[in-house]
């Protein structure tokens, strides 16, 4: 089976788990993401930044006190991106 | 089953069903985040309880030209309430949609009793009983959003005694507003505050 049809900016497992959380939260902390997602600072910061080039969530950093803060929301785009790649999947599934 | 996210996330490839495992289990993992926070209901029901037999009192055994004015503790609540909800929120890591239904019901409510207030004297000061009744709809929501059934009987409390409100005398009003507070807000908020611990 082949899966050329799925978008491989979310076919991918750290990019696609933190779609699914951005999905169902109004936002959430870089902490929070790292932590469901049991990744690397390091790994999740460079997939959070190829998610936020495709426009597919928006990263606020600002400071909580003196600690530098990362917030980040799923986008109407990544929305619509997110949802495409359910209904292939369920193509796929399907078959 | 979870696949782990710890091997080469890049170059590991997904079949659909790991796909949608992993969509699922991460949606699992975002619900139920919903904030509990008993400190409000505490708060306000204290203020209000306080305020309604302050009145009561002072118009039952003084001749005080303004008992209302006790109603100005719920100004310090509000500022209290404003810097509690600053600081909680800075540390919270994640904010869901149900946060925000939440947060925005009591904020409406609060918008609703300054208007009502504002216009007493156009609904004949029967602003006890239109406060009381209208607590009825967030004290439910709260209860619902988490899960909670005290507070959803609080808000039935609100709506049964909020309608026994309008029915009496403006006096005695202060005394069954207090007692509806601290069934509706108290009592659910002691049981509240005892689950999150």
């Amino acid at each position: 089976m082949t899966l050329k049809d799925l978008d491989p900016l979310l076919h991918s497992q750290l990019r696609l788990g933190v779609m699914s959380l951005l999905m169902s939260v109004e936002s959430a902390e870089f902490t929070f993401l790292k932590e469901k997602t049991n990744s690397t600072a390091g790994n999740l910061s460079v997939q959070l930044d190829k998610l936020s080039e495709a426009g597919y969530i928006t990263i606020e950093k600002t400071f909580k006190g003196k600690k530098p803060l990362t917030t980040c929301k799923i986008t109407k785009h990544g929305l619509k991106a997110f949802e495409e790649y359910v209904n292939t999947l369920k193509q796929y599934i399907g078959k | 089953m979870f696949v782990s996210l710890n091997t080469d996330m890049e170059n590991n490839t997904l079949n659909p069903h790991q796909s949608l495992d992993l969509i699922t289990s991460m949606i699992q993992q975002a619900k139920g985040n919903v904030r509990k926070s008993s400190f409000y209901f505490l708060l306000w029901g204290w203020t209000i309880i306080i305020a309604n037999l302050g009145v009561y009192l002072l118009i039952a055994f003084t001749d005080v030209k303004n008992p209302f004015l006790m109603f100005s503790l719920t100004i310090p609540a509000g500022i209290i309430s404003g810097i509690y909800a600053t600081r909680h929120a800075k540390t919270e890591t994640v904010t869901t949609h149900l946060d925000q239904i939440h947060k925005w019901v009591w904020i409406g409510y609060g918008i609703n009793c300054v208007l009502i207030i504002a216009a007493g004297r156009f609904i004949s000061w029967m602003v006890n009983p239109m406060i009381i009744t209208m607590c009825a709809l967030p004290t439910f929501i709260t209860g619902v959003i988490l899960k909670f059934r005290p507070l959803m009987l609080g808000g039935i409390v609100f709506w049964t005694l909020g309608t026994v409100l309008f029915f009496l005398p403006i006096k005695e009003q202060f005394l069954v507003a207090a007692v509806s507070i601290a069934l509706g807000y108290l009592v659910p908020g002691y049981m509240l505050r005892k689950s999150e611990k």
